[in-house]
């Protein structure tokens, strides 16, 4: 047997589970409705245009699997290890014959064969292009060696660091951003256009795909199994490196917590916040200086709503010192990313593109907050203390969505930042900030309270994460299927910085005034819809409150 | 305070609590005790609101638990068997956010929070991290906790499992002081022999059934029914269990440590006199005759036969 024992084991018990089938039909089923707007206009064109909307399409099919994959993939691994650490079983599966390699081997490939089988779904799919011309047999399979090999290095690097990490979110992080990095490194290194597919899946994929947007060169075209072979390598690699880890996975999670850096990195910063303080320690009359910390900021609860005060002062990153290295951050990465692009700041494209970038962030980054937050209650076991008490709806529901959406006060201010900058220097239209306000705001508690939604639904924080990002892919999917754009909030506030041409001269008569009512009516939209959505999902949640939390009503 | 009529619960197709009858009164200390699986957690999580039943009916402090859980929450306290415990939380952070959640304010709020650290022995804590510490603290801060909002019903599944015998002492001092406070307890437990001196009454559960639900001195009495006496004799111990094995009243006679010989007799035997005598008159000289002694665990184990689900 291939995995041995804990492969077989794996196996069975996620072909017993339904969500198994529920996952799978959910993948194909994005993939799909993200489709649909491709063949809707491949019908009733030529022959020839047939075939190169054929190749599109499968381009496109290339680009959003690889990106479902990135999303999917760590999350399937991510609590491989964490879960038997969590519960202490892992002390007991060391004990047992099996030794650290098979353990580590037989989750591997049984959850790679879950990923495997998913991208192994969609052959049909785009098979079914080839009646189409356009697209040779030959793209499409090395299309899944692309695929393939990526998801080889996407497990890989799931269970190192399920070995090694301590909890299933922080895998999941550290796997996105290691995920992300690979995919666009070529393209920031600036590495010469030739060398980018093979260094990363994503540009070997456009090369396969579109090879004039490459030097043509004679190497390329019989190099395109690099990327593959490289991300296959490493994977297994890391599979090795976990199985290594493994008899020292405590010792690892201890030396790894870089909570004790990132403190003193918060005592360091601190002070910059505190001019008055740091004049004063400078200035030698630093007695008060062991008090200093960021934690001692915690605030008392006096007649603050209890859910809010935790969510904002206790293990979160609510928590003072957490906040203010977020805020750093961001505007670390804003201020980067100008360096970065400076070329292109003073194009309106750019900006669209930041706007949306930033508020796909917005609606992502507090569902995922959101998902993760009763879900881990109930893992932790202190829901049961919740709901004992005469906690009602109303308080809780307030509770998450302030303190969650003070917790990422900044992140929401981003592009008000952003726009208010480039107002200043003259590229952006001041109503844009009008429509900001009245859009963001909205849809981030929307996004806050459909995460708590989600949280709710699903008893584990892994499965209430991967739900949340499902939702939010399916969201960003809706506009190219059903025409409703205002549920996109990066596509809106791609049209609040500058509105479709079309759209504006539907609505206005002058150039300039079409431009500003097509904002409007985007932004007015976006709230409306995010208004009545945010209400639904309340109304649905306060309907059945005390069963989704786990008590009698 | 506590009622419970045909409570009945099913899980899948495993009947986990059939047909529960159990009274208590206000001021008793009730300790529930049966083998694991018994269903004494689904017990405790029905009355402490967490879960429905299937059928019947419960009512604590007057309130169903079908409808009226909002009201029941206030006059409750309820320590599960396992919980968690928030990670970067001060003692005292702890007590006043749940002394918020029960919406304590203000004054009142310090003062509670002031005196339920004192009946704790936990004020030299007050500042301490709540997962630093351990597990006996971490219990008596659980109780802590629910006593924030002076309840009337005390729900403890299991509260002294995992304690060294000292923490267990501690927190049944801690209980008994609760008793005089005139709080009524339901207190699970598998450490019998603390039960037997906290509680006056007991319920013996198992398998979903209560198989005696009374005063603690009534379950004593009921398991010394068959009597057990155990007696000695200066020379000829086999010759004696021979004689006592053809009595017929005598059910058992067996040699247990040494030269003891354990008698058991039928249940129509009026007392034990009988097996002196009876040695008495066939010439054995006796160095001991004494009364087996029943705790609850022989109790238990005699009402339960042993079963374990
Ligand atoms: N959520 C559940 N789903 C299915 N069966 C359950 C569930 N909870 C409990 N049971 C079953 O109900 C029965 C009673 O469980 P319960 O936890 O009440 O026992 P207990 O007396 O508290 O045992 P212990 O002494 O081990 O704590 C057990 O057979 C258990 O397996
Ligand atoms: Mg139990």
């Amino acid at each position: 047997m291939i995995g041995g024992p804990v492969f077989l084991r794996e196996v069975l018990a996620q072909a017993r589970r339904p969500r198994t089938y529920l996952f799978q039909t959910v993948f194909l089923g994005v993939l799909v409705l993200g489709l649909i707007p491709m063949y809707a206009q491949a019908i009733g064109i030529g022959k020839s245009r047939l075939a190169e909307q054929a190749r599109m399409l499968f381009e496109w099919g290339a680009y959003l699997q690889l990106i479902i994959l990135t999303l999917i993939g760590p999350a399937l691994v991510a609590n491989a290890i964490t879960e038997e650490k969590g519960k202490n079983t892992l002390d007991l599966l060391l004990l047992t014959e099996a030794g650290p390699w098979a353990i580590v081997w037989g989750k591997f490939c049984s959850r790679l064969y879950s990923l495997l089988f998913l991208l192994f779904l969609t052959v049909p799919l785009l098979f079914a292009l080839l009646t189409l011309g356009g697209v040779a047999a030959r793209s499409i399979l090395i299309t899944m060696a692309i695929l393939g090999g990526f998801s080889v290095l996407a497990t890989g690097l799931g269970i190192f660091l399920s070995t090694v990490l301590k909890r299933t979110p922080g895998v999941l992080g550290v796997s996105y951003a290691v995920l992300v990095a690979v995919l666009g490194a070529p393209k920031l290194a600036q590495l010469p256009p030739a060398q980018q597919p093979l260094v990363s899946p994503l540009l070997d994929l456009a090369y396969v795909a579109n090879p004039t947007w490459y030097y043509p060169t004679a190497s390329l075209a019989t190099e395109w199994w690099v990327a593959p072979a490289w991300n296959v390598t490493a994977g297994l690699a890391l599979v090795l490196l976990a199985g290594l880890a493994l008899p020292h996975a405590r010792e690892l999670e201890r030396l790894l917590d870089i909570r004790r850096a990132l403190e003193a990195f918060d005592r360091a910063t601190f002070l910059l916040l505190r001019p008055g303080r740091l004049l004063r320690r400078l200035t030698g009359g630093g007695a008060a200086a062991a008090d200093d910390g960021p934690r001692a900021d915690p605030r008392p609860i006096g007649v603050m709503n209890p859910i809010y005060w935790k969510e904002t002062n206790v293990n979160t990153v609510g928590r003072f010192k957490t906040w203010w290295r977020m805020n750093l951050a961001m505007l670390v990465g804003l201020l980067g990313s100008y360096a970065l692009f400076q070329h292109e700041l003073s194009n309106i494209e750019f900006h669209k593109v930041v706007a949306a970038v930033v508020t796909g962030f917005i609606v992502l980054l507090p569902t995922i907050i959101a998902a993760s937050t009763v879900s881990r209650e109930r893992e932790d076991g202190t829901l049961d203390l919740l709901a004992t008490t005469p906690l009602d709806c109303a308080t809780y529901v307030m509770g998450k969505v302030r303190g969650i959406g003070r917790n990422i006060v900044f992140l929401a201010a981003l592009p008000f930042v952003h726009v208010i900058i480039w107002i200043v220097g003259g590229v952006l239209d001041p109503t844009t900030l009008v429509f900001f306000a009245l859009g963001i705001p909205v849809a981030t508690a929307a996004s806050i309270v459909q995460g708590i939604f989600v949280s709710l639904l699903f008893p584990t924080t892994l499965r209430a994460i991967v739900a949340a990002i499902v939702v939010v892919t399916i969201e960003a999917a809706l506009p190219l299927v059903c025409c409703v754009p205002s549920f996109n909030l990066p596509l809106m506030a791609y049209y609040m910085v500058e509105p479709s041409q079309g759209l504006a001269t539907a609505l206005g008569q002058g150039p300039q005034g079409s431009f500003t009512l097509a904002k409007l009516f985007a932004c007015l939209f976006s709230a409306g819809t995010h208004l009545g959505f945010l209400f639904v999902i309340y109304s649905l949640i306060r309907s059945d409150f005390d069963r989704y939390i786990g008590r009698a009503a | 305070m506590i009622e419970t009529r045909y409570l009945t619960k099913q899980y899948k197709d495993l009947i986990a609590l059939d047909k529960l009858n159990l009274t208590i009164d206000r001021g008793d200390i009730y300790g529930f005790i049966g083998p694991n699986g018994a269903g004494k957690t689904t017990t405790i999580r029905i009355l402490g609101t967490l879960l429905r039943p299937t059928s019947g009916q419960a009512f604590v402090c007057g309130y169903s638990v079908n409808g009226q859980a909002k009201h029941i929450r206030r006059k409750i306290g309820y320590v599960p068997d396992e919980f968690g415990t928030y990670e970067d939380m001060t003692v005292t952070e702890y007590l006043e956010f749940f002394a918020a959640l029960y919406e304590i304010k203000g004054k009142e709020r310090q003062r509670v929070i002031h005196d339920v650290l004192e009946l704790t022995d936990l004020s030299y804590k007050r500042d301490a991290q709540v997962d630093s510490l351990s597990r006996g603290m971490r219990q008596r801060l659980a109780l802590a906790r629910v006593l924030l909002h002076d309840p009337d019903v005390l729900l403890l599944d299991e509260p002294a499992s995992g304690l060294d015998p000292r923490a267990r002492i501690e927190i049944r001092e801690l209980l008994k002081e609760l008793r005089t406070m005139g709080k009524t307890i339901l207190i699970s437990s598998h450490i019998l022999s603390e039960l037997k001196e906290l509680c006056n009454k007991v319920g013996i559960i198992e398998r979903g059934q209560l198989l005696f639900s009374g005063p603690v001195e009534e379950i004593l009495a009921k398991a010394r029914s068959h009597d057990v006496v155990q007696v000695k004799v200066r020379e000829g111990t086999d010759r004696a269990v021979e004689a006592l094995r053809a009595h017929d009243l005598v059910a058992r006679a067996d040699v247990i440590d040494g030269d003891v010989i354990e008698v058991q007799l039928q249940e129509t035997a009026q007392d034990h006199s009988l097996v002196a005598s009876f040695l008495h008159e066939r010439g054995f000289r006796l160095l001991l005759v004494r009364e087996q002694e029943i705790d609850l665990e022989d109790a238990f184990m005699k009402v339960t036969k042993g079963h374990v689900a």
